[in-house]
């Protein structure tokens, strides 16, 4: 009788071990075969502090809608709103920024009042972008919060309803507060987001390692999510209620309001990633609401080893999710592969990354 | 055990739902370290008398006493609080949080960091105290860090169990705690049954399976359309006369004179 539990117990515990190494780093192994692939490919530019850090340039928007994914598909959710949300927070954030300087341009002009800093001065500029980035975070945060409450106020049956009519009206609303065209010019104060570089080590013969400012944004908010998610009692809740909803309600947890935070994060996620988008094309573009990057945020999640059934996935592989489009969509383009084929190939690592999830689920249940 | 202010009394316990009349002046009582059977037919009450109990449902008529007091439980939440837990029959556990994570849902403990401005979770004292919890309970998980989704129905039914326990439950409510396991699993469940005695706690147990009620209830009562039919001793009864009260064969074997 206890041989036979031994052998039960030993053979879980293998089945643990082998389970949890592939889900641990399952991910980041396919990140390092992809870009020593990519390296062999594209021996000259690939591995390229240019290329590289053009990359982590471009990706770093997406990371941030991904990031709020993440946290709506660990509760078993979806949130088809993020790239609208973002290219609304995008317009607000650009809006904010000319209204503001527009306005006190005139005043200036016209108040005469001795010794006011100039529209262009270093000081009111950077006012501005702190006041406009306040409003684009603001306009995250009220879309997060209807997201939240049309799924746990109005019970609308999925959170795929609402946030599918989030999606339609932060469109419209960006479309109409922009006139349909872009708001171009944003002061220097807001570029450095999406521009911006950080020079480590300059003192090495290489000239040293340059970050992108968004990409260090994207690893230092990445950060406090992690510490948030694996830390905190209500990044726990967040893990059971996408495990079970029912036993978490059952434990005393309260399902909606740990939800509407959620939604809330997402939505402010997105507007973060207005501000390093809106930094790097200098721009406010309604275009950047109707592009669809929900569904490359979905999928760098689900990529990133993330079960689309809740509760499972982290941090550091949506992370990896996001790099992997990134470098997928980067080494196509160095190897002269046609846009086209770099949706079908991106389309192929969905579907599998996807059937990952199906059969580790269908390991556990034989178990 | 009898003589002494039963743990739980409830009086006339009467509920409607619309026309249909689920509890007609139901009496319960529960002593102190009892296991007391509760069965009857699907429909007899079973479960609305444990909601109403639990403060899932408010009686239209009746009271409950604890400990002698009477009480009125508005929500699962103020029985909780009085230390009556329900272990659900769907197991209300969360497949891919582990053990411990499980046992302490939604009480983590926290400690604080930097200055006290945050409260991280108190990973290793939950992982102890879990250990140390199922040690007491006798409960045989290699590791509280095994997720939930890999262990048997009955470990699952164990850890939910031990979840009251970690929240000093005085009265466990068990619906239909044997229904889903494997023939040798029951028996383990039956034991942590009878050893929450050692632990002060007093059991009600819905059971379909008149085997285990048998096996581990010191007194068994039967409801039957709404009303007690029976509230047999152990010692007293046997299978026969339980089933003849359940479906109605018997009518009212003895009311609560036996036992008060």
């Amino acid at each position: 009788m206890s041989s036979a539990v031994d052998t039960a117990a030993k053979k879980l515990s293998r089945h643990l071990s082998l389970t949890s190494v592939l889900e641990r780093f399952g991910v980041a192994l396919a990140l390092v075969v992809l870009m020593i692939a990519l390296t062999i490919l594209s021996p000259d530019y690939f591995l390229t502090q240019a290329n590289l850090s053009n990359v982590a340039n471009r990706v770093a928007f997406i990371a941030m809608l991904s990031l709020g994914e993440f946290l709506v598909i660990l509760t078993a959710g979806i949130d088809l709103s993020v790239g609208s949300v973002m290219g609304l927070s995008l317009i607000m954030l650009a809006k904010a920024t000319h209204m503001a300087f527009d306005g006190y341009s005139a005043w200036y002009a016209q108040s005469g009042v001795a010794g006011l800093p100039a529209p262009d001065s270093l000081l009111v500029l950077a006012g501005i972008s702190l006041m406009a980035i306040v409003v684009a975070l603001a306009t995250g945060w009220l879309c997060g919060l209807l997201n939240g409450w049309g799924f746990t106020r109005l019970r609308l049956p999925h959170p795929f309803i609402m946030t599918l009519g989030m999606m339609n009206i932060a469109r419209g609303a960006a479309n109409l507060i922009s006139g349909g065209s872009p708001i171009t010019g944003l002061p220097k104060a807001l570029r450095v987001f999406g521009a911006g570089q950080i020079r480590f080590f300059p003192s090495a013969n290489n000239g040293g390692l340059r970050l992108p400012i968004a990409f260090i944004v994207v690893l230092a908010v990445y950060f406090v999510l992690w510490v948030y998610l694996t830390q905190t009692q209500t990044g726990r809740h967040i893990y059971a209620i996408g495990g079970n909803p029912q036993a978490a309600r059952y434990a005393g947890v309260s399902v909606n309001r740990v939800l509407n935070r959620v939604y809330i994060l997402a939505g402010l996620l997105a507007a973060v990633g207005a501000i390093l988008y809106g930094g790097r094309i200098n721009s406010g573009t309604p275009k950047a609401a109707l592009a669809g990057y929900e569904l490359d945020a979905i999928a760098a999640v689900i990529i990133g080893g993330a079960s689309f059934f809740g509760g499972r996935g982290t941090v550091a592989g949506t992370l990896i999710g996001v790099l992997i489009m990134g470098f997928i969509r980067n080494g196509l383009n160095l190897l002269n592969v046609s846009v086209f084929w770099q949706e079908i190939a991106i389309g192929l690592i969905i579907i599998t990354a996807a059937f990952i999830d199906v059969l580790r689920r269908r390991a556990a249940r034989v178990e | 055990m009898a003589s002494q202010e039963p743990i739980v009394r409830m009086e006339g316990i009467h509920k409607y739902f619309g026309p249909v009349r689920a509890l007609q002046g139901v009496n319960l009582r529960l002593g102190r370290r009892e296991v007391l059977g509760l069965v009857g037919d699907n429909g007899a009450g079973k479960s609305t008398l444990m909601k109403v109990l639990s403060g899932v449902y408010q009686p239209d008529q009746g009271q409950t006493y604890l400990e002698g007091q009477p009480v009125r439980f508005q929500s699962p939440r103020d029985s909780r609080a009085a230390g009556i837990e329900m272990v659900y029959q769907d197991l209300a556990l969360a497949g891919n949080l582990d053990v411990a994570a499980n046992i302490f849902l939604g009480q983590e403990s926290t400690r604080k960091q930097l200055g006290g401005i945050f409260h991280f979770l108190d990973h290793q004292g939950m992982i102890d105290d879990a250990t140390r919890l199922l040690k007491r309970l006798r409960i045989d998980i290699r590791s509280v860090k095994y997720a939930v989704e890999n262990l048997s129905g009955g470990q699952r039914q164990a850890v939910a169990i031990a979840r009251c326990m970690g929240f000093h439950a005085q009265v466990v409510i068990m619906d239909e705690p044997t229904a889903a396991l494997a023939v040798k699993e029951v028996s383990k469940v039956l034991d942590l049954i009878r050893g929450l005695k050692e632990h002060d706690v007093s059991v009600i147990l819905i059971s379909h399976r008149m085997q285990d009620i048998f096996e581990v209830c010191d007194r068994i009562m039967v409801l039957r359309q709404g009303r007690k039919v029976g509230d047999l001793p152990h010692a007293e009864t046997n299978m026969d006369e339980v089933v003849a009260l359940i479906t109605g064969a018997q009518e009212m074997a003895l009311p609560e004179k036996k036992v008060a």
